[in-house]
């Protein structure tokens, strides 16, 4: 059996707003939509930059959901958030700087929070 | 691309060039970090002399006098990146005064007149690698003004960080009372590895490191070891062997002529130093990047 990861599963209240946001926003497109239970639905979510892992928005109601943090890599951390800036994105941070890269973060339309990561590798001898 | 200019809103500016040949005398128009990517570049300020590599960098303070010189067969391409008063101005309030460490006379003057250590200092962490990016930026030839400004002001915060961590954290772990006392030996220790950073491929010895920078051989070993947490010794090893780690993957000089280019005296003594450090040996590291390239 396999053990990848295929799917990172993200509770959302409003789909079609954060269908829209994943796509606008962070690149992803909606490959296909499911009702698994009378209550539940998911959307298949890829990445348009050949990245393996998907997303899956869980529709649930407010009080059912469980917001998470996404961490995504970044290339560059200071280009994307150039990018964001533009945006109508409100509380998009400024880039913060820590032992493992640079970072950035904001919250998509359910109050998930996404994490933008340019991971970097401090070692001297690298330089 | 031969040359690259760009002078933002703010007026911080960028400049790019390749060149083998290049002289001139010049009066500095703004705080500017000067950087090179490939070959070295040489630099007079006050009679003392300062070659930038790739693995260092060098800051020249707002009117300050300079000559610049490139030589070489092979094109040097160089980076220098201009902050303007303004804009360091506005960094002193929101950076430069919250660090409660600094020490008055390493960074002295108001305003946009504050003036930095005109030192070399190693080009390494988040300025390493925010640098990549500014030349991915002009190699591709981009044009958004946000980005490059967001670069230069991180650029900034980059340099910053080097400074406090190298220079004046750095003074805070020198054992003497009197601050300026302290802020002198700094001073001369730096110019000991400015001396090590322009001449490690000759032969140097300790008294003549130490005799450049005004110190007694005794008083650098012990205040350099203090500072630095090394000996100018191992500070001038490890400086050979990255300068021979860039040769082995940069040119095509036999390791053995690198060996000499980088002022080691003996094959089997770099070999084997270069193995505790790299953790491989130099053979097998261009073997590996051949293999890669």
């Amino acid at each position: 059996m396999s053990k990848e990861i295929k799917y990172v599963a993200v509770d959302v209240d409003k789909k079609q707003e954060s269908i829209l946001f994943y796509r606008k926003y962070l690149n992803f497109e909606l490959h296909s939509t499911v009702q698994i239970t009378v209550n539940e639905e998911w959307s298949f979510l890829n990445n348009c930059e050949g990245v393996p892992l998907g997303l899956i928005l869980i529709k649930k109601k407010d009080g059912d959901r469980q917001p998470c943090t996404l961490i995504l890599n970044a290339q560059d951390c200071l280009f994307e958030y150039c990018k964001l800036k533009e945006t109508e994105i409100n509380d998009l941070s400024a880039p913060i700087y820590s032992a493992i890269g640079l970072t950035i973060s904001f919250s998509d339309p359910s109050g998930n929070r996404i994490i933008l990561l340019e991971e970097r590798k401090y070692n001297e001898l690298d330089n | 691309m031969e040359t690259y200019f760009k002078r933002l809103g703010n007026n911080n500016s960028l400049h790019q060039e390749n060149k083998r040949y290049a002289f001139g005398d010049h009066l500095n128009d703004d705080f500017t970090l000067k950087f090179v990517f490939s070959g070295s570049k040489l630099y007079k300020i006050n009679r003392r002399s300062l070659v930038v590599h790739p693995d260092c960098f060098l800051a020249i303070n707002k009117n300050t006098s300079f000559e610049s010189k490139v030589q070489s067969d092979q094109c040097v391409q160089s980076l220098s990146i201009s902050f303007a008063p303004d804009f360091i101005k506005d960094m002193q309030g929101t950076l430069i005064k919250s660090t409660a460490y600094l020490l008055d006379n390493l960074m002295e003057g108001d305003a946009g007149d504050l003036r930095f250590p005109e030192t070399l200092l190693p080009l390494k962490s988040n300025l390493n690698f925010n640098l990549k990016h500014i030349r991915r930026y002009v190699r591709d030839c981009l044009r958004d003004d946000s980005l490059l400004e967001e670069y230069l002001h991180h650029t900034f915060i980059n340099y910053f960080e080097i400074i406090n961590s190298d220079v004046v954290l750095a003074g805070d772990r020198l054992k003497c009372l009197k601050k300026n006392t302290k802020i002198e030996v700094i001073k001369r220790l730096n110019i000991a590895k400015d001396f090590m950073y322009c001449n490690y491929n000759q032969q140097i010895t300790l008294t003549q490191i130490a005799e450049n920078s005004c110190l007694s051989v005794n008083h650098l070993l012990r205040t350099f070891k203090q500072v630095f947490g090394e000996t100018p010794y191992q500070f001038l090893t490890k400086l050979r062997l990255r300068r021979a780690n860039y040769l082995i993957k940069n040119s095509l000089y036999p390791i053995n002529e690198i060996v000499a280019l980088v002022g080691f005296e003996c094959a089997s003594s770099f070999i084997r130093l270069y193995k505790s450090y790299f953790s491989h040996t130099p053979g097998k590291f261009r073997s590996y990047d051949y293999q890669i390239a």
